[in-house]
């Protein structure tokens, strides 16, 4: 909020308006911790008044295996479609009126670059699948995501306040993957012409024993493996005592 | 409250899991047996994917099957030659489970393989159980004796070569006995994150032929597996979440606790039954699901 009261305050200086696009976010990691059930970041920034924002956060891509549940003797077993690359691990589309809706008139193709919408999201099809399963296969994926809370699209999503300041909140789900994220912030005119962006990074990291335990079971396997196995090991010592004791 | 679960990196709620964790523990208490079957499934339904549920499942079998071995130590009733015979098969056993899993999860068919597997073993167990426990039952109401047929067939393993003599547990037969049965279990009990108490003890009593020191060196035999799955796991698969073990081996050990001490008001026959339709409700959940058309039809893993 200190953040914001100092645009509003560079606001008043230069005469009320601020022309440029101008982007901050509240927190600029989501920590996982021990206790993680979900986070949230507040983006916001100045834009000339009269433009419309448009939002997108995109998380780490990745490569996953697309499988088709299919019928073998009466029991459903996953058969592999094919590999997918270039998959964002998260997506979130967020835009004030739903301004870039079906009959925005801005350039399709400039839309496309900046993966605006789900419709508009880039995927890079692996070995494996045809190209008639393509768009099948790309609209079962945002479903999946989609449901996950992983993929959203708000297209009353930025909240603009006094014409020329903007904000929106993004939620992370407790699913939410570990890595570098972008927000893509885009400014578009009255005419629906791309004015300007901006990109910041967000980071979603583990912290704590959390990162901890991930990165010791990671890169020293062998010493997890013993840790773990004495661990077990002495918490079940522990309780014969205690028990032994009371008895 | 929630607690993230730093490899299967998902968040679940603490009482939930907890209550998971007492759940199963009071079963072993009530029925004494691990209880590992229930729990795998458990897991996956709250959202733990299933190589993570197996891998942790391995720490907590570990704890809980200490706790109950310790007594045993106590009062001498552990054949330690026959516990390492079979850790000996067991420890070959696991290490290909673990690897069967790594497999199978390449293939994409982790789910599929483990429910599988449990099916056999849960409906095998489940049928066996039910129909020995309602014989006895129907045997007693109609007062004929109760005989203990099982116990005069002849051993499989009589043929075998290489005989040894197991002093503690009164049996001589061949090394190659203990070494399968191990294997066997050490196999299963890595495949589906299980002890295999559930799957030794019958074993033992019916192929070896063992008496006394049963249920003592089924423990030992089951910690030592536990301790070396547990490790492949975590070093071959990476797919221990200690923090959900942890969790689970508190929930377990209390349930145990309580569960043991309410335990005594059921004959062993009834008891038995009821544990049998426990077990056959589980296979048949999981037979349905195999079955029926699922809702979700695809499905994507990052690789």
């Amino acid at each position: 909020m200190r953040c914001l009261s100092i645009f509003l305050l560079c606001g008043l200086m230069f005469g009320g308006e601020v022309y440029g696009l101008t982007i901050d976010a509240d927190e600029s990691e989501v920590s996982v911790h021990y206790g993680f059930s979900g986070g949230e970041i507040t983006v916001f920034g100045s834009v000339k008044k009269g433009h419309n924002v448009a939002l997108v956060i995109l998380g780490p891509r990745e490569s996953v295996r697309f499988y088709e549940k299919r019928r073998v003797f009466g029991l459903w077993v996953n058969k592999l479609v094919g590999r997918v690359d270039s998959v964002p691990s998260f997506y979130g589309f967020f835009m004030n009126n739903g301004f870039l809706g079906s009959e925005t008139k801005a350039d399709e193709s400039l839309l496309h670059f900046y993966e605006i919408g789900f419709k508009r999201l880039r995927f890079l099809m692996g070995e494996g699948i045809l190209l008639k399963d393509r768009s099948k296969i790309i609209s079962e994926m945002i479903k999946i995501r989609a449901s996950q809370g992983l993929y959203f699209e708000e297209d009353r999503g930025v909240k603009i306040v006094n014409g020329d300041l903007f904000k929106v909140k993004i939620r992370f789900p407790k699913e939410t993957p570990t890595g570098v994220f972008r927000i893509k912030v885009l400014t578009f005119d009255e005419e629906d012409v791309l004015r300007q962006t901006r990109v910041i990074p967000i980071f979603v990291r583990k912290r704590g024993l959390v990162s901890f335990i991930a990165h010791s079971a990671k890169l020293y396997p062998v010493w997890y493996g013993l840790s773990v196995v004495l661990l077990s090991l002495s918490v079940g010592l522990l309780v014969v005592f205690i028990l032994h004791r009371r008895t | 409250m929630n607690v993230y679960l730093p490899i299967a990196e998902i968040s679940v709620n603490l009482f939930v899991l907890l209550s998971m964790g007492m759940g199963v523990g009071l079963l072993t208490g009530i029925f004494g047996v691990g209880g590992g079957f229930l729990m795998t499934p458990l897991l996956i339904f709250i959202g733990v994917p299933s190589g993570v549920a197996v891998g942790s499942l391995s720490c907590q079998v570990l704890a809980t099957s200490m706790a109950s071995l310790a007594p045993h130590l106590r009062s001498n009733r552990v054949d330690f030659r026959m516990a390492y015979a079979l850790t000996g098969g067991g420890v070959v056993g696991s290490f290909c489970g673990v690897l069967m899993l790594s497999l199978v999860r390449s293939f994409g068919q982790l789910d599929f393989v483990i429910n599988l597997a449990y099916v056999v073993l849960l409906g095998g167990i489940g049928t066996l159980m039910f129909y020995e426990s309602v014989l006895v039952v129907i045997r007693r109401r109609f007062g004929k004796r109760q005989g203990a047929a099982m116990h005069h067939k002849k051993h499989v393993f009589r043929s075998f070569p290489f005989r040894v003599r197991f002093v503690r547990s009164k049996i001589y037969v061949s090394i190659f006995a203990p070494l399968l049965i191990g294997g066997a279990v050490g196999f299963l009990a890595a495949l589906l994150g299980v002890g295999g108490g559930v799957m030794l003890i019958p074993a033992m009593i019916y192929l070896l032929g063992m008496t006394t020191t049963v249920v003592g060196t089924s423990l030992a035999n089951i910690t030592l597996i536990a301790v070396v799955t547990a490790f492949f796991q975590a070093v071959v698969n990476q797919s221990v979440d200690i923090n959900l073990s942890l969790v689970l081996i508190g929930g377990s050990l209390i349930g145990s606790y309580l569960g043991g001490r309410m335990g005594g008001g059921l004959r062993g026959e009834e008891m038995r039954s009821l544990l049998a339709l426990i077990i056959l409700s589980i296979a048949l959940k999981i037979v349905y699901d195999l079955v029926a058309e699922p809702e979700e039809l695809y499905h994507m893993v990052v690789i």
